[in-house]
């Protein structure tokens, strides 16, 4: 019978990956085939025809709409025969399919390659981070822009539960320089690298798709919309939790658009944690447990935020106009601090481990509401967001309303606000801030400064990193340039209830 | 020998608690009824009757307990199913959202009328309402 032991595997796992690469296959493509097969021999819509035309059917539709008309033939070839295919042709074909698609999901990991990114990519990506201004500053800033990535948190607890069994690591998703920033914290926390799902498209650039290769991402084709590819991609992530390998999901699914903390999270991958433990259970080894470490991302300054407030705006504009918490040491408890067993919630009442996919969809979910609910406290506020609150609450009172659609058509006049003012309402902000824990808290680098200091730190940042100025400061005021910017950043805050008037 | 798959609990020694403890009790079941009330629970014990549902026959598979550590003798194997149909105060939760904050299983559901408990302890035809998230 397996004992209760603790995992006990701290090193970085992914270093056996490339040699565990070729099992990790047979084992996908055995599992998806199999359960397949059994479903078509129960009949219905899960016969392997039906599949098989999904397949077919799906990928004639892309491919035409992309105009890859040579590629479309093997997928047309496929629909044709299917009417006059045996049993064990059809069986040899989604064999081959899964084995196709299982070899375009799987990662690599080099560890010289790791080695150098956890070397050179530090002050890379804190070049990135930075506004345009400290360019101006020469090679000194640039040797100091790696102190700006910052990890902060209950690192102990995460490194226990790190060696103790496998982390699933949750951030929230607000830029494609999430991923390698997320690697980067954890460096810094001491804790292992994860594998992760990566979009196919990210894997365009030779320079960017040469590091993601070979740091343990995978491959995921969001064009590829058809069942069968999505069980594969499923089950690989399954397969690497089961063998313990530490996994990064984004449980927002894309990018948040509108720089708010996720409320509404698409789960994704992140059902496949329940199904791994549950199959741990079944294999005798409950011990294996997986940990979902709720995580926040807080940039400064985002790369991207011009393009996805647009996004997030035209969309809103549209519907406008039309399971346990862990001890510091990884020991299960429910929120009344006592001990459970997470072997028995995959149990049925005989004590049996049991399939039941409508149970995990549930676990799932309740696991997104509880990560919802946790960001917030998690939240870091960097001086970007609370002079972008604060500045956004004055012009919003101002105008007697804080509907983004108005504001953006406000008069010039109405966008500028005195400086003064502005310190004032960030130190009331900060005040209420330090009295709700619950709400997040203050980056570290900002924690002892003055209000003015922060304002002039975010200005700075605000005026000079995009494209054109968010906020810049006239004499003794300052003015809005670009609402929905400021509006993005004060975003961040958006979970804090405006101050009572 | 009743094993585990067999036995029900119920939290709420009420009318309708004892109803459907009676219920499943004649139907062969052994049931565990939880009571915050001692005096309800020796009722049940020495005389086989509930004073808050005398009609009700409660056959001996049928246990009274007024243990207060039920959250100790739950696990994430267990499906609870609760009879009270109030908001919680401070913020107006359901009662299966407080369940779910206090006890070890997240798997919580609901039980309602139109049934009456007088008609479900006498046997009569009666339908009932049963919601949970999980099947």
């Amino acid at each position: 019978m397996a004992s209760d032991r603790p995992v006990r595997e701290a090193e970085n796992r992914l270093e056996r990956f490339n040699a565990d690469r070729e099992h990790l296959l047979v084992e996908v493509e055995r599992r998806v085939v199999t359960r397949k097969i059994a479903e078509a021999r129960a009949g219905g819509d899960a016969s392997l025809e039906y599949v098989l035309n999904d397949v077919a059917y799906c990928e004639i539709r892309r491919l035409e709409a992309s105009r890859k008309n040579g590629a479309v033939d093997r997928w047309r070839d496929l629909s044709r025969r299917l009417l006059t295919m045996t049993e064990t042709d059809k069986e040899e074909e989604l064999r081959n399919l899964v084995r196709h698609y299982g070899r375009d999901v799987v990662g690599n990991f080099d560890p010289r390659v790791y080695r150098f990114a956890t070397g050179v990519a530090p002050p890379l990506l804190g070049f990135v981070f930075s506004p345009i201004g400290s360019l101006r500053e020469g090679m000194a800033a640039v040797r100091s822009l790696d102190a700006r990535v910052h990890a902060d948190g209950e690192i102990a607890v995460a490194r226990a539960c790190a060696e103790r069994g496998t982390i699933v690591v949750t951030p929230t998703h607000s830029s494609n320089m999430d991923s390698p920033a997320i690697g980067l914290g954890l460096l810094r926390a001491g804790l292992p690298p994860t594998t992760y799902g990566a979009g196919k498209n990210l894997f365009s650039n030779p320079f960017i798709s040469f590091f993601m290769r070979n740091l343990g991402a995978y491959r995921v084709d969001r064009r590829l919309k058809f069942e069968l590819y999505k069980d594969v991609l499923k089950e690989y992530s399954t397969v690497l939790l089961e063998h313990g390998y530490h996994s990064l999901f984004f449980p927002g699914g894309t990018r948040c658009r509108s720089n708010l903390v996720e409320k509404n999270l698409k789960l994704g991958l992140l059902g496949t944690t329940a199904t791994a433990y549950k199959n741990s259970v079944r294999e005798g080894a409950p011990h294996k447990r997986i940990y979902i470490v709720p995580a926040t991302i807080n940039y400064r300054l985002v790369l991207e935020a011009e393009t996805l407030i647009d996004d997030y705006l035209a969309e809103t504009g549209k519907s406008r106009y039309i399971i346990n918490d862990v001890t510091d040491d990884g020991e299960s408890i429910d929120r009344q601090g006592r001990a459970v067993d997470p072997a028995s919630f995959v149990r049925g009442a005989d004590g049996e481990v049991t399939d039941d996919d409508q149970r995990d969809a549930e676990y799932t979910r309740a696991l997104g509401r509880r990560l919802a609910a946790a960001y917030p406290r998690l939240t870091v506020f960097h001086a970007t967001h609370l002079v972008a609150r604060a500045v956004y609450d004055a012009i919003a009172r101002a105008a007697g309303r804080r509907d983004i659609y108005r504001l953006i058509r406000a008069a010039p006049q109405q966008l500028a606000v005195a400086a003064d003012r502005v310190v004032e309402l960030v130190d009331r902000l900060r005040a209420r801030l330090a009295d709700h824990p619950a709400w997040g808290a203050e980056h570290p680098r900002i924690a002892g400064q003055p209000a003015s200091a922060i304002v002039d730190d975010a200005v700075r940042g605000l005026s000079s990193y995009h494209t054109r100025p968010i906020v810049s400061r006239r004499e003794h005021a300052l003015h809005v340039d670009d609402v929905k910017l400021l509006y993005y950043y004060q975003n961040r805050t958006a979970h804090i209830p405006p101050e009572a008037v | 020998m009743s094993t585990r798959r067999d036995t029900v609990g119920i939290a709420g020694a009420g009318p309708f608690g004892t109803a459907l403890g009676s219920v499943l009790a004649r139907a062969g079941r052994r049931v565990v009824l939880w009571s915050r009330d001692a005096a309800v629970v020796d009722a049940i014990r020495s005389a086989r009757k509930s004073p808050r549902l005398p009609s009700a026959p409660l056959p001996e598979p049928l246990e009274a307990t007024a243990d207060p550590r039920l959250g100790d003798v739950l696990d994430g194997s267990h499906i609870v199913v609760h009879a009270i149909g109030a908001l919680a105060a401070p913020g107006n939760d359901r009662v299966s959202q407080v369940m779910e904050q206090g006890l070890p299983t997240l798997k919580i559901g609901a039980i309602a009328g139109p049934a009456l408990p007088d008609d479900l302890a006498e046997g009569k035809y009666s339908s009932i309402v049963i919601a949970s998230a999980f099947d």
